[in-house]
């Protein structure tokens, strides 16, 4: 009986998920990605002719793809936390109340249908980008390819977790924005190791520490924190304007 | 089942909405808070709820079913299935599916039932956020303008169904002359103040 409590709980979480602004935002969000995805193997495929340059293409064109997947997933999972955190105290406190359940609970909740979503739409990306990947002819499919998947898919939980804690500390809209700064600087500005870029920030934060890396990376995070935030306007302008025609 | 409030004040930036109130709600009775908009019906109910910050104390003892003024609905979720999640989300009911289809005709709802929560009119979400409050498990039900936007027919039976509530009932509305107000205890909040009066 539990379970199908809990499962009643994450189900209601999905349905507040599903409106018409998230699916176009997400529509927007997926198409631009297989197409971007199809264009630069179409540009790599064009370098095939030439054999010596090939594996220095084909190099290239994965480090773009990668790191193109990495901007769109942050997009993606900043839309779908900022979503649910813009309607906290409307909508959110009202279900609390509703269900007569905790905050903590319904954290809990919350944050495993996020998980959830995350999961799918990363797994729909994997696929495509497989799926083109595997075209292209002389493509092998390394190691290092399910690592930079399983290590965005990781610092996406990470993220979420994050943004659930500041939810509870911050209790604001605010909260939001603060974890996808604190997200993108730590994981989109170098590497893949959240870990490893935490530990720049911090050492560039220390005024005794401070060295020319360091502080290219934080420069380097701040321009694609406001970049991101730009986007998610557009989006979200977007999907208002669609959703309130459809 | 009670709510006692003792030196409850609640301040928007400099203006004191809720000034020092005192008061206890007791029992199985039914209590109607009466007063002008802006008077902090709303914000007494959301510092019961603990939605607000506030300084005094608020002791609630029992479980609270809330029907808040305007409900947010996920909008592609069906009625009843809406309904039936949040009845049973904390315990289980045999009967729901029979007590939910009583309510749905006894509101004219009966052939909305399969219908999204998103294409429902004002008044149609008005009454799936009555049942859904009605329905829920608790020993206090707290209703913030329950007969706004409802046609007389459906008034009149959400009068019948509060009369015959045994749970703490609390009932707010800023017009007097709504059809519950007959029969309850009446509250009345004017400038911070709550009131009762006969």
């Amino acid at each position: 009986m539990k379970c199908v409590k809990y499962l009643n709980l994450f189900k209601v979480h999905l349905y507040y998920l599903i409106t018409k602004k998230n699916f176009i935002v997400i529509l927007i969000l997926n198409i631009v990605s297989v197409v971007y995805i199809l264009y630069a193997s179409c540009i790599f495929d064009g370098f095939q002719a030439i054999d010596s340059d090939r594996e220095y293409y084909k190099q290239l064109y994965t480090e773009n793809t990668f790191f193109y997947i990495k901007v769109y997933y942050v997009c993606f999972i900043s839309f779908i936390n900022i979503s649910f955190f813009s309607g906290f105290y409307s909508k959110y406190s009202q279900y609390i109340i509703r269900s007569n359940k905790s905050k903590i609970v319904f954290l809990i909740s919350k944050y495993i249908s996020i998980i959830v979503f995350d999961t799918i739409e990363l797994l729909f990306l994997f696929i495509v980008f497989r799926l083109v990947y595997s075209l292209m002819p002389y493509s092998q499919i390394s190691f290092e390819f399910f690592r930079y998947f399983f290590n965005l898919y990781i610092a996406g939980i990470f993220y979420t977790l994050l943004s659930s804690l500041l939810l509870i500390l911050l209790k604001t809209y605010l909260a939001g924005f603060v974890s996808i700064i604190l997200y993108w600087l730590s994981f989109a500005s170098s590497g893949s190791s959240t870990v490893t870029s935490l530990q720049k920030i911090v050492l560039c934060i220390l005024p005794n520490s401070i060295s020319d890396t360091s502080y290219c990376h934080f420069i380097y995070g701040i321009c694609h924190v406001l970049l991101l935030i730009l986007i998610l306007i557009i989006l979200n302008t977007i999907a208002t304007a669609k959703s309130d025609l459809l | 089942m009670n709510i006692t409030i003792t030196h409850l004040s609640k301040k928007y930036g400099k203006k004191e909405i809720l000034k020092d109130i005192n008061y206890t709600f007791l029992g199985s009775n039914k209590y109607y808070i009466i007063g002008e908009n802006g008077v902090g019906k709303t914000s007494l109910f959301k510092a019961i709820l603990k939605q607000v910050s506030y300084t005094g104390t608020i002791e609630v003892n029992g479980r609270i079913s809330y029907q808040p003024e305007e409900a947010v609905f996920p909008p592609y979720m069906h009625v009843i299935s809406f309904i039936k999640t949040f009845a049973t989300l904390t315990e289980k009911n045999d009967k729901i599916d029979q007590e939910i289809m009583a309510y749905l005709k006894n509101f004219s709802m009966e052939k909305l039932k399969d219908a999204w929560l998103g294409s429902l009119s004002k008044g149609q979400k008005q009454k799936v956020n009555i049942i859904q409050a009605l329905l829920t498990p608790s020993e206090i039900l707290i209703m913030d303008e329950p007969f706004s936007g409802l046609d007389q027919a459906s008034k009149a039976y959400l009068k019948k169904v509060l009369d015959k509530e045994k749970r703490l009932i609390l009932v707010v509305s800023h017009l007097r002359d709504e059809p519950a107000l007959y029969g309850y205890k009446i509250i009345e909040l004017k400038t911070g103040e709550m009131r009762e009066i006969s």
